[in-house]
């Protein structure tokens, strides 16, 4: 027998008893006795080792039916056959309480206050065709920016389709001068043929006159008025900044800017007010930045006719007409307000400093 | 077929406390010994009236032990996965106290924590055929039937054991050169004569 074969049978031993040809080839060679003996030595001390730690875990042993083992044995406090059951009336009590949950939410209470909260702000997002429009036909930087920034349209004040300019910062206010805005407003006849508003206004100045009109709290006029807070908005501060030609003679391109802060942050407002029949008009939106401040400047350019007790403007015979925020809007009751159509900020007669001294109306021409 | 509970008692009563000793060395731990103890003999009962006698209730029910114990393996490679940190790790590989052994173990007793230690450090699969060829002195077929793999397996898992625990020993020192090989009865010595 050789070296290998006894390696490889020593390796197999599995008692204290070895083969005899292995102890026999174990005493002539020297390697395989020692493997032998390492053999040996390793089973027996693991014999003696296991045997003294299972007396010691022996006696250590639990009692067989010890109480928790006694509680496991009783099994669930439902049979087998409930637990489905029992699994669907706790989801069907889940599923109800959400639908009580929501249904009792003031958000969820009507579908109509939903709608309502939905379409300004999907018509926020959605740029109008006048946006893009001016996009492709004025490639002026900064223009452009505020362009993108959005402009409204909501279906509720369909008088909403001009142009409205917000910027995040106050510090960041550009003033666009009159040339870009009569370039920009001259740009897009197209647009204002298919508006039938200027027109309207153009022809019949006096039916503005003849009707009679309620009380005006704050009409449009050259000058900064002062804005209210309300109570939704109580930190609310800011200016509005108007400035509208006087009669056709001046060219001055109309504007109406707000620099407000205090709002909510990040939340798309909008400026409306009356036109000259009484119905809420829009004249844009705006979105306050992270600190709730916001900068909206309504532009309209072009000759102006300052109508009657309103600011109905309409253009010259020799230019094309162009479709502008505030055509029809008498300043009347001028609020800011939210998606939801709540007042956050207002013009109050009582409240509007008129500060004519600091305004530099624009040359005429 | 043993079918009542009163069966089942005596049955299990008198094999409890070897199934503890085994769940012991298998687990490394006495609290997780005693747990893998309920859980087999909680589906031991389960499947009690499912019995036959095909095998002894010894080797039925320590298969439901080593099941068990495959299964609490797999839990606590997801527990350390996810929630023991290392330092628990090694601290939960670390088996008895020997100070904790009774006083007349106590000469051997680091011996004694040695060999928890090397269990520890060896692969289930061999830490398993160890315990029950060492602590339960079960035959290879034995063992075999309770892991439910061929006697082969069994045999190549134990001389893989026997190699990595020599090697482990020769590490710490532990052998006795002096060993004397037996020279009293030998086996098939007789019949070669």
């Amino acid at each position: 027998m050789t070296c290998h074969e006894v390696q490889s049978k020593i390796a197999q031993i599995d008692d204290d008893s070895p083969a005899a040809e292995i102890i026999v080839h174990a005493r002539e060679c020297a390697a395989c006795n020692q493997s032998l003996r390492e053999v040996l030595w390793q089973q027996k001390w693991l014999r003696e080792r296991f045997a003294e730690v299972s007396e010691q875990l022996l006696a250590h042993a639990p009692p067989l039916w010890g109480a928790a083992f006694q509680e496991r044995l009783k099994g669930p406090a439902l049979p087998a056959l409930l637990l489905p059951v029992a699994w669907a009336a706790v989801l069907l009590g889940a599923a109800a309480l959400g639908w009580w949950m929501w249904t009792s939410s003031p958000a969820s209470s009507s579908k109509s206050s939903v709608a309502e909260r939905r379409a300004p702000r999907e018509s926020a997002e959605r740029p109008t065709a006048n946006a893009n429009h001016r996009a492709h036909s004025k490639p002026i930087s900064s223009l452009s920016e505020f362009e993108s920034l959005g402009s409204a349209s909501a279906s509720s004040w369909p008088a909403e389709t001009g142009l409205v300019l917000t910027l995040p910062e106050q510090s960041a206010v550009p003033h666009p001068s009159p040339e870009l805005a009569v370039s920009q407003s001259l740009s897009k006849p197209d647009v204002s043929q298919s508006s039938p508003e200027p027109a309207l206004a153009e022809a019949s100045p006096e039916v503005a006159v003849s009707e009679p009109l309620p009380p005006a709290k704050f009409r449009f006029d050259t000058g900064v008025f002062q804005m209210e807070p309300t109570a939704l908005a109580p930190g609310a501060k800011g200016y509005l900044a108007a400035i509208i030609p006087k009669d056709s003679t001046d060219q001055t391109t109309a504007m109406v800017a707000l620099s407000l802060t205090g709002l909510p942050t990040k939340s798309v407002f909008y400026v409306r007010t009356k036109d000259v029949g009484g119905n809420q008009v829009s004249l844009g939106s705006g979105r306050s930045d992270i600190n709730g401040s916001a900068v909206a400047v309504m532009l309209r350019s072009s000759p102006t006719t300052v109508a009657v007790g309103a600011p109905t403007l309409s253009v010259a015979s020799t230019e094309p007409p162009v479709t502008l925020n505030f055509d029809g809007a008498t300043g009347e009751d001028l609020e800011v307000v939210d998606t939801a159509g709540n007042v956050l900020m207002t013009v109050g007669a009582a409240t509007k400093p008129q500060v004519l001294s600091r305004v530099n109306p624009s040359p005429t021409p | 077929m043993p079918t009542s509970d009163r069966d089942f008692t005596s049955a299990m009563r008198a094999h409890q406390p070897r199934l503890y000793r085994t769940a012991c060395f298998l687990t490394g731990d006495h609290h997780e010994g005693e747990d893998l103890l309920q859980e087999t003999l909680l589906e031991a009962w389960k499947s009690w009236n499912s019995f036959e006698d095909r095998s002894s209730v010894y080797t039925w029910v320590y298969r439901i032990l080593i099941r068990r114990y495959h299964r609490w393996q797999r839990r606590q490679i997801l527990r350390r996965m996810f929630f023991v940190s290392t330092a628990e790790q090694k601290e939960s590989q670390t088996f008895i106290d020997p100070s904790e052994l009774p006083g007349s173990l106590m000469e051997h007793a680091e011996q004694n924590a040695q060999l928890w230690n090397l269990l520890a450090t060896l692969r289930p699969k061999y830490r398993e055929v160890l315990v029950l060829r060492y602590a339960e002195s079960m035959r290879l077929e034995q063992i075999a039937d309770a892991l439910q793999v061929p006697l082969g397996t069994v045999k190549s898992r134990l001389n893989h054991a026997h190699a990595q625990l020599g090697e482990k020993l020769k590490r710490a020192a532990l052998y006795v050169t002096s060993y004397d090989v037996p020279r009293g009865p030998i086996k098939n010595r007789a019949n070669r004569r």
